[in-house]
């Protein structure tokens, strides 16, 4: 449960993209509780210097943000050599996200509202490596 | 005739006295020969004065002589006179014998006095029936009683054309006559009257065919003339109704040219197509499906109604001249003349503004159910949270109120998916993702999911299928939930669910029972419809938008199967859904090598 057998340091750093407060406070939960080191940027805009400034492990990208689109953000990203290989993991309510997300060339999808479980299970597995 | 001639001579020239009287005697038994030698003795009497024996009495001889002389002179005369009267009336015996005509006389108390055979037969009489018997007596009939006086009285002849059986008649058949009645006169008195009557049944019966026939065609001509009138009436009514309506309508004849159209059509595509073949205005207009593909819409259309079956509701998108680009709903029916199609009518109805209305339909339900998901995401997320920080046997209260607080909020979440799914799927807007795996590990860990939050009621599970499918997993879960919840909510008394599969090379069908209240006969029909609502015995409401059943027939239906259900009123239901293996089995060879 909860991660016991992690090391308590976790240095892997998750970068939420996330507008809505609510949603990008409890991933903060979540993913601190299993040891992540949670950064959140609550606009469409600035992403990119966020993403080059904090060099994290894995994006949760969310979809219809304020500001940029998370499909323009994806292409930038995948344009920029020294960031193309950072997974991104598309979080959206939309129900065709799993489909834009697969096509914008994302690494995966998680579907809102998501149970915790596949959220944490989600982030291990694009971190792990 | 001979003998009669000669016996009348030799009478007169033994007996010189009174030849008439013997004549009538003798011939007075021959009924209506003998009345013709009364008529001639009648008639030579007078020719000699009829006092013969007072004429030769007290004269001298050779007066006696002469007087002889001359008086065999004048028995020679009188032989040839009555020869040649005798000659006349058997002439006219004949003629009134032979004659066609019906002939009879009567006396001017209308006794009979002579009929002809013709007359008699003509009334289906015997002659001796009617000799010497009253008209009157055998036929009492006012009118002609009438009709004879007056001919008497006016003295001269009348007639009378084309009378039903205008004499004694024991015949039923219905024959015309021309009637005359010719008065006798003897003396300047009339004696009696000559009734003659001539057959014109056939005139009568040809003139009424004739009439009848005239009538006929006059009906015909009244009747074809009113028809053409209500045709043309008809035709102008039809012409103002394709005149007058704003949708295009294209006539089309067997052939495939473009006949005519209203002026709908001018407005809407621009074009003047006139004498084109389909094929060519398919081109013109560019006709191509919603998705942008190039269809042959009059070859569907078109070709489709010239077979003589209409063509109904098939959706297009259409260039004009102008260069817009419309949506259309097109039909095409068979124009129909005496059992041939003839032609093919085609319309368009322009939807564009709905598909408009329908995609802003659509993008508010995409905007609605994000907005809504949005905060429940957080809700779901914060409450999934707390349950698992107060799993610890001190919280255990906080643990079981954050675990129905989660499942209230699942609750909710399939409320909002169903909206979304209802409005994708009434749009067919429904794009399945289909891949191959287990059923049977698939349903296994649907039903230990479903049964995790589930109290009430044991889920069975009787599955002997052990193959893959290839189906959308995510959508066949939400069908199979679906039945599971709706099993639950409609057994409230109970506590046994049985999900069951059986399965053939072609089909695999899986069968959810409860043992609920049940749907009654008239209402299974519809428990697949948008909306539909089942009450309990009491009439009381379950939970829900009736969205449910209908969402996940139609994701059936997506896979190629078809769901239906069995049900006893009071005993529960059987809901049953057939997905098709037969794709399965092709994909699954290369798998097992």
């Amino acid at each position: 449960m909860k991660g016991t057998s992690r090391p308590k340091s976790n240095s892997k750093k998750v970068l939420v993209v996330e507008d809505d407060l609510g949603i990008s406070e409890v991933i903060k939960i979540i993913l601190e509780d299993h040891y992540y080191q949670v950064i959140v940027h609550n606009h469409g805009t600035g992403v990119l210097p966020a993403i080059r400034k904090n060099r994290p492990h894995i994006i949760l990208l969310d979809l219809w943000m304020t500001g940029m689109d998370g499909s323009e953000i994806i292409k930038k990203l995948r344009a920029n050599k020294s960031m193309r290989n950072i997974p991104v993991v598309v979080v959206s309510a939309l129900s065709e996200g799993e489909a834009i997300a697969r096509k914008m060339g994302a690494d995966d999808f998680l579907a809102k509202p998501f149970d915790i479980n596949d959220l944490v299970k989600i982030v291990d597995k694009y971190t792990s490596a | 005739m001979s003998y009669e001639d000669k016996a009348l001579g030799n009478q007169v020239t033994r007996k010189n006295s009174i030849p008439q009287k013997k004549l009538g005697r003798r011939t007075g038994g021959k009924s209506s020969s003998g009345r013709k030698g009364g008529l001639a003795a009648l008639q030579s009497e007078k020719a000699w004065g009829g006092n013969s024996e007072k004429w030769l009495a007290g004269r001298p001889e050779k007066d006696q002589t002469r007087l002889i002389t001359r008086f065999r002179q004048q028995i020679q005369h009188t032989q040839k006179r009555a020869a040649a009267l005798k000659y006349e009336r058997d002439l006219r015996e004949t003629i009134l014998e032979n004659t066609k005509a019906s002939l009879a006389m009567v006396d001017r108390n209308f006794n009979f006095l002579k009929v002809n055979s013709a007359y008699a037969k003509s009334g289906g009489f015997k002659k001796h029936e009617l000799l010497g018997k009253n008209y009157f007596a055998l036929f009492p009939d006012e009118k002609y009683r009438r009709m004879f006086e007056q001919a008497c009285s006016l003295g001269r002849k009348v007639t009378y054309p084309r009378i039903l059986l205008p004499f004694p008649s024991r015949s039923e058949k219905e024959t015309y006559w021309d009637l005359n009645l010719v008065p006798v006169k003897r003396g300047g008195k009339i004696a009696g009257l000559v009734i003659s009557c001539v057959d014109v049944s056939e005139d009568v019966h040809s003139d009424l065919e004739r009439e009848q026939l005239l009538s006929q065609i006059q009906k015909e001509q009244a009747q074809t003339a009113r028809k053409a009138a209500e045709a043309s009436r008809h035709a102008s009514e039809l012409d103002a109704v394709f005149m007058a309506l704003t949708d295009p309508v294209l006539i089309y004849d067997a052939r495939g040219t473009l006949a005519s159209f209203n002026p709908a059509t001018l407005t809407m595509l621009g074009f003047d197509l006139i004498g084109k073949r389909f094929t060519k205005v398919n081109k013109t207009l560019k006709m191509r499906l919603l998705s942008g593909a190039p269809a042959s819409f009059e070859d569907y259309l078109f070709l489709g109604a010239i077979r003589g079956k209409p063509v109904t509701g098939r959706i297009f998108l259409i260039t004009t001249k102008t260069g817009t680009d419309i949506a259309v709903i097109a039909s095409a029916s068979p124009i129909i003349n005496n059992n041939r199609v003839t032609g093919v009518a085609v319309t368009l109805h322009d939807i564009s503004e709905r598909l408009k209305l329908e995609q802003q339909k659509d993008e508010f339900i995409a905007i609605a159910s994000h907005e809504l998901k949005t905060p429940l995401t957080t809700l779901k997320a914060l409450t999934q949270l707390f349950r698992q920080r107060s799993a610890r046997p001190e919280r255990q209260a906080d643990y079981q109120y954050f675990s129905r607080f989660e499942t209230y909020l699942n609750r909710l979440l399939e409320l909002v998916t169903s909206l979304l799914d209802v409005s994708k799927v009434a749009s067919d807007n429904f794009a399945l993702k289909r891949k191959m795996f287990s059923f049977d590990k698939f349903l296994e860990d649907l039903v230990n999911d479903f049964q995790q939050t589930e109290t009430t009621h044991c889920i069975e599970v009787k599955n002997s299928f052990r193959g893959k499918i290839y189906a959308d997993r995510d959508h066949l879960a939400q069908v199979i939930t679906n039945l599971l919840s709706n099993a639950i909510k409609y057994s409230p008394q109970s506590n046994a669910i049985i999900i069951k599969t059986t399965y053939s090379p072609h089909f695999l069908t899986i069968s959810i029972k409860d043992f609920g209240v049940g749907i009654p006969d008239s209402l299974r029909e519809r428990v697949f419809d948008r909306f539909f609502r089942i009450k309990g015995p009491k009439g009381e409401r379950f939970p829900g938008l009736g969205l449910g059943l209908y969402i996940a027939n139609k994701i059936v239906k997506l896979h190629g199967g078809r769901m239906w259900v069995r049900s006893m009123e009071g005993q529960g239901s059987v809901f049953y859904f057939s997905l098709p293996l037969k794709e399965v089995a092709q994909l699954r060879q290369p798998a097992k090598k």
